[in-house]
């Protein structure tokens, strides 16, 4: 079973106003795919119309070789894990996960089967007659992410699963996400605004802005090689300093892009901006330290370590040339 | 200081409170009483509770021996389940519909279909006789159980569709994606949602029709279809009325809808103070 997808021009307008302009994507089948994008930039009705709880207003979906537009949801071959986990509140934990194998007509005994096996592998097998009222958050999660194996689908959607987590459950999760796609193989499509989330899971990147695909491919690759300023500073933490004026023009830019951690302070009178520290951040394995160049304006820097210093002391900051992004006037970036 | 304040606050609030099932006790308390007493012991006293000397079951007994009294009950009994089932079914899909389907008219349509609130049905009562003695149906229970279901759907789709805005709409899109067909979803998702709602719609909807008197009098007061109001009527003559019988009967009517609402009023609190779904 090929669970590919491909969408082709695809294009959603919500009451006239446009909320996905021409998305076109492959993502081939087995990959871990991550959509990222700011709130609102379309993420979810993109994977609404992938599930078909949303009919595209133009433009192709296949999934594996077949045109699936018109197709039910169910007759997808994909689960979905929803935000909101959208557990049925009335139903025990047993019979959230095998309310979708009745409709796929599985034997009984194959129903308890997949279900102690899913909650095996989510270490949830001792909640399955409870309800979800009476689980945690994480458990919730589990559940949610338990009803979607079960189906044993060619897809699966997950719609910022772990956005309703604490910090620590959302970084182990995480990792148990990764390991989970590893050993069941199938197609996922996994959307975030969190971009940590988006650079730790992902085999394939879809960053996404205002209904539009901004650039594809492995995350590596995107931070390296941003293709515009919009993917440029919205992936990185902290963001990339963006520098417009004569030091742009100089490198034949409208304006320049360097990331943190490429701008380094400097010792030699001779190199380099000077500028005065405004602030620092101390994130013990490294440093934030925000300085204000004269001829560039505010700039971050990462530094690994603690590095002591005086706000409002003088230095001297400079970046490798081999470092900087340039950008067009449109915000393209040069080559 | 505030908590004095709360104090005097939660004292008043107790008082009305207080007063106003008194008010609205008394009657009940007053036939229920007089029920069990004799006629001299009613006429003497009416505020006196039943003594060894005024106590007597004549009424009761009256009420039994009249044979035609149990189809009085089984009457008011079918008109009113049937009507509530009804009411509860239809007026749930519609609440449904409503909420979860876009189409086109769709504010018109709900707007239309909770007018009825505001406009009592009795308004229609010439028209409606008309209807039912041009279609045959006078002297009939399905003519009850129709009128009382235009009754009933109004408020029961209007308290419905308020529940069920709440069902966050990921519920059912889940139930899609696991091929759940649309009407399955409403019988095994929203329904079971929304049971204190339904709960609260099933009194509300049951008590006004069990007691009503104008409708059976109007459409069927015939021999065979007579409610329990109206069989109540037989007993109040022109000349003399039987009030042991009229005071025994009214307390047994009492029996089923207080059983009812026994057995819904934890569904039945639990809409009113939460209101929302857990
Ligand atoms: N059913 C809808 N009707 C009208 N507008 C909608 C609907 N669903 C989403 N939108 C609009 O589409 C845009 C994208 O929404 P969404 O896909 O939820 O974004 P994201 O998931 O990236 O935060 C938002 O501006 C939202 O207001
Ligand atoms: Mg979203």
């Amino acid at each position: 079973m090929n669970g590919s997808v491909t969408t082709q021009g695809l294009c959603k307008q919500f009451g006239g106003s446009d909320v996905l302009r021409d998305i076109s994507l492959e993502i081939p089948d087995g990959t871990f795919a991550v959509i990222v994008g700011p709130s609102g930039c379309g993420k979810t009705t993109l994977l609404r119309i992938i599930a078909g709880l949303e009919e595209a207003s133009s433009g192709d979906l296949n999934i594996g070789c077949e045109r699936v537009n018109s197709v039910e949801p169910a007759k997808r071959g994909i689960a979905m894990v929803f935000q909101s986990y959208a557990l049925y509140p009335h139903m025990t934990v047993f019979q959230n996960m095998a309310f979708g194998l009745k409709f796929l007509k599985v034997p009984k005994d194959e129903v308890e089967d997949r279900v102690r096996r899913a909650a095996e592998m989510l270490v949830i097998d001792e909640l399955l007659s409870r309800k979800p009222a009476s689980l945690s958050g994480g458990q919730r999660q589990r559940v949610a992410i338990g009803r979607a194996i079960v189906r044993e689908p060619r897809v699966f959607l997950f719609d910022e699963p772990l956005s309703n987590l604490d910090a620590a459950l959302r970084v182990s999760t995480r990792v148990e996400l990764a390991s989970l796609h590893r050993r069941l193989k199938a197609t996922m499509i996994y959307v975030t605004h969190d971009q940590a989330e988006a650079m730790t899971l992902a085999e394939t990147l879809i960053v996404m802005n205002e209904g539009q695909v901004e650039q594809v491919g492995p995350p590596v690759e995107i931070y390296r090689r941003p293709a515009n300023r919009f993917v440029a500073g919205f992936l990185g933490n902290p963001g990339m300093n963006f520098i417009r004026g004569k030091v742009a023009e100089k490198n034949s830019a409208f304006e320049i892009g360097v990331r943190p951690e490429h701008v380094v302070i400097t010792s030699e009178s001779s190199h380099g901006y000077p500028g005065h520290i405004t602030h620092a951040e101390h994130m013990g394995s490294e440093t934030h330290l925000f300085v204000d160049v004269d001829e560039l304006g505010p700039v971050t820097l990462r530094l690994p370590g603690i590095y002591e210093c005086v706000v409002g002391a003088a230095c001297r900051v400079d970046f490798p040339t081999d470092s900087i992004h340039r950008f067009d006037a449109e915000g393209r970036a040069m080559s | 200081m505030a908590l004095m304040r709360n104090g005097w606050r939660s004292i008043a609030v107790h008082a009305a409170l207080l007063s106003y099932l008194c008010v609205a006790l008394l009657p009940v308390l007053l036939v229920v009483m007089n029920a069990f007493k004799s006629r001299k012991g009613i006429f003497r006293d009416p505020l006196a509770l039943p003594n060894a000397e005024t106590f007597s079951a004549e009424g009761f007994s009256r009420v039994f021996e009249n044979a035609e009294f149990a189809y009085y009950f089984l009457n008011s009994f079918i008109v009113t389940t049937v009507s509530m089932l009804i009411v509860l079914l239809f007026g749930a899909m519609a609440a449904w519909a409503l909420n979860a389907y876009r189409f086109p008219g769709r504010t018109l349509l709900g707007l239309f279909l909770v007018l009825g609130i505001m406009v009592p049905i009795r308004l229609g009562t010439v028209a409606i006789l008309d209807l039912m003695t041009d279609l045959g149906l006078t002297n009939s229970l399905f003519a009850l159980i129709l009128v009382y279901c235009a009754q009933g759907l109004p408020f029961a789709i209007f308290i419905l569709s308020e529940f069920m805005a709440q069902i966050p709409g990921d519920l059912p899109d889940a139930a899609r994606c696991d091929g759940a067909p649309e009407h399955r979803i409403f019988f095994h998702i929203v329904l079971p949602l929304i049971r204190p709602a339904a709960a609260t719609v099933a009194i509300f909807v049951m008590v006004p029709i069990w007691n009503d008197l104008w409708f059976p009098l109007i459409l069927a007061p015939g021999e065979g279809t007579r409610t329990v109001t109206l069989g109540v009527q037989q007993f109040i003559g022109q000349y003399v009325t039987d009030w042991n019988a009229v005071l025994a009967s009214l307390t047994l009517a009492i029996l089923p809808m207080l059983a009812l609402y026994m057995l819904l009023s934890r569904q039945f609190v639990r809409a009113l103070t939460q209101g929302a779904l857990k």
